[in-house]
């Protein structure tokens, strides 16, 4: 065996076992004979656009589509699932952001003043808000474009939401490496969007059935982002006690909502077992375990501040409830995932 | 349908090929533009196969490789056949529409 053969079935390991068992031998023989019969088989390498076509492929057999095995086909939906719950999430926080960077524009009248430490007003005026809107937007975009069966420009509209984010990021890390204080927890918030993002890269590829979502659905994110903002503006335009609903501010909105959806998901799996699917479970707990750690550090925040810690048990039960939520999703997800068959049928001359 | 599936199905109509031959192929039909690389190749014949739109036809061993030929279908060639008209009638209305182009800039030319 020459030293390229080698290098590429070394290559070749990025697929699944099972589908390298099938289409090892004939792929290794039609790459030799595309590279020619060279004297120096010994000195070259695959190119970068061979591996990248195969680790391409590894993707698509990994995260199946159209015509793929059954368990092959259920973590490509769990993937595009994760996508495009992430983006909905996203466009509905986004929504709410949108709500309240205008209320702090003071477009809806004069901001009530709550007393030091817990004003509306924005802490660095100037072009801060105008990004943040413009992300937002990207958001609702991202999420509107997946729906209408678009997923390159809800992959365009997704990078482009992240932009700002991952910059703050990228300024947080080099004033980390200078002050040796790593702000660790921007990295967790980032990846509430990274990852789906990502999910949208690899999930949507070209053997990805067509998305057939209600049209509908592309006025969830303002549809649930509009009413949850005006109850929490209005709310906190009641005073004198604002503290009562600090809980209920972006991330304490998307823990909730994912422990709804969760306990909604999984009494359709108790109660429904011809509606079970490892993809919704599965989906849903990638979402809670993203949500975890930011509301682990909320419930830390709230236990160690005096003022806040009249809402602490509230904010802590929510992070035992998203625990207990992900930790049933899971289950139930990788036990439906079991019950599927593994590989794929063979080609066999017909 | 893609461009690579639509050249694979087109390189198999006249007879079964392996992997490298359905390649060259392409590569021929396409006058060079499409150079298929072998994961490329594979996810297409994967989905092609999963369609019912190509078959193997049948296995040989190679200088102690393994070689696998592929046929299309009469699924395949009629999906073939449905997209080869399509994209022809596209063709013949960009041809007509640059013709009366033509045929209005030559009349201005010579009125000029």
């Amino acid at each position: 065996m020459s030293l390229l053969e080698e290098r590429y079935r070394r290559v070749l390991r990025v697929l699944p076992a099972s589908y390298r068992a099938e289409r090892e031998e004939e792929m290794v023989d039609a790459f030799l004979e595309s590279v020619g019969e060279i004297a120096d088989a010994d000195e070259r390498k695959p190119r970068w656009s061979e591996v990248a076509s195969v680790v391409a492929l590894s993707v698509r057999v990994r995260l199946g589509g159209i015509g793929a095995a059954p368990r092959a086909f259920a973590a490509g939906e769990t993937v595009r699932l994760v996508a495009l719950l992430g983006l909905l999430l996203n466009a509905v926080l986004s929504a709410m952001h949108l709500g309240w960077l205008l209320r702090v524009a003071g477009v809806f009248g004069p901001i009530p003043d709550f007393g030091p430490g817990f004003g509306l007003g924005w802490s660095s005026p100037g072009s801060v808000p105008i990004v943040e809107g413009l992300a937002s937007v990207a958001w609702i975009t991202a999420y509107a474009a997946l729906i209408g069966g678009r997923p390159g420009v809800a992959r365009a509209a997704a990078l482009l939401a992240l932009l700002p984010a991952g910059w703050d990021l990228a300024v947080d890390v080099v004033a980390a490496v200078s002050s040796a204080n790593p702000d660790r927890i921007s990295v967790l918030y980032l990846l509430f969007g990274v990852i789906p993002a990502l999910a949208l890269l690899a999930g949507f590829h070209r053997d990805a059935p067509p998305v057939h979502r209600a049209r509908w659905m592309i006025a969830v994110p303002v549809a649930t982002g509009v009413p949850l903002w005006l109850l929490g503006a209005s709310l906190l335009g009641w005073k004198p006690a604002p503290l009562a609903w600090i809980w209920a501010d972006t991330w304490g909105i998307a823990g909730l909502i994912v422990v709804v959806a969760g306990v909604v998901c999984l009494a359709v799996h108790r109660f429904s077992p011809g509606r079970r699917t490892p993809a919704w479970p599965l989906a849903l707990a990638v979402l809670a375990l993203l949500l975890l750690p930011l509301r682990v550090q909320a419930s830390i925040d709230y236990l160690s501040v005096p003022e806040l810690r009249g809402q602490a048990p509230l904010v802590v039960a929510l992070t035992a409830a998203l625990l207990l939520v992900a930790g049933a999703l899971l289950i139930s997800g990788v036990r439906s995932a079991r019950r599927l068959p593994k590989d794929p049928a063979a080609p066999r001359p017909a | 349908m893609t461009e690579p599936a639509f050249f694979i199905l087109t390189a198999l109509v006249d007879e079964p090929r392996h992997g490298y031959g359905i390649v060259q192929e392409v590569a021929e039909l396409s006058g060079g533009r499409v150079q298929l690389k072998i994961g490329t190749l594979y996810g297409v014949l994967d989905r092609l196969t999963a369609e019912g739109l190509v078959e193997l036809d049948r296995e040989e061993v190679w200088q102690g490789r393994l070689r696998r030929y592929y046929r299309i279908t009469e699924p395949g060639a009629h999906a073939l056949d449905a997209e080869a008209v399509r994209l022809a009638e596209n063709a013949r209305s960009a041809l007509d529409r640059l013709q009366g182009r033509h045929g209005a800039v030559r009349i201005a030319g010579g009125l000029a």
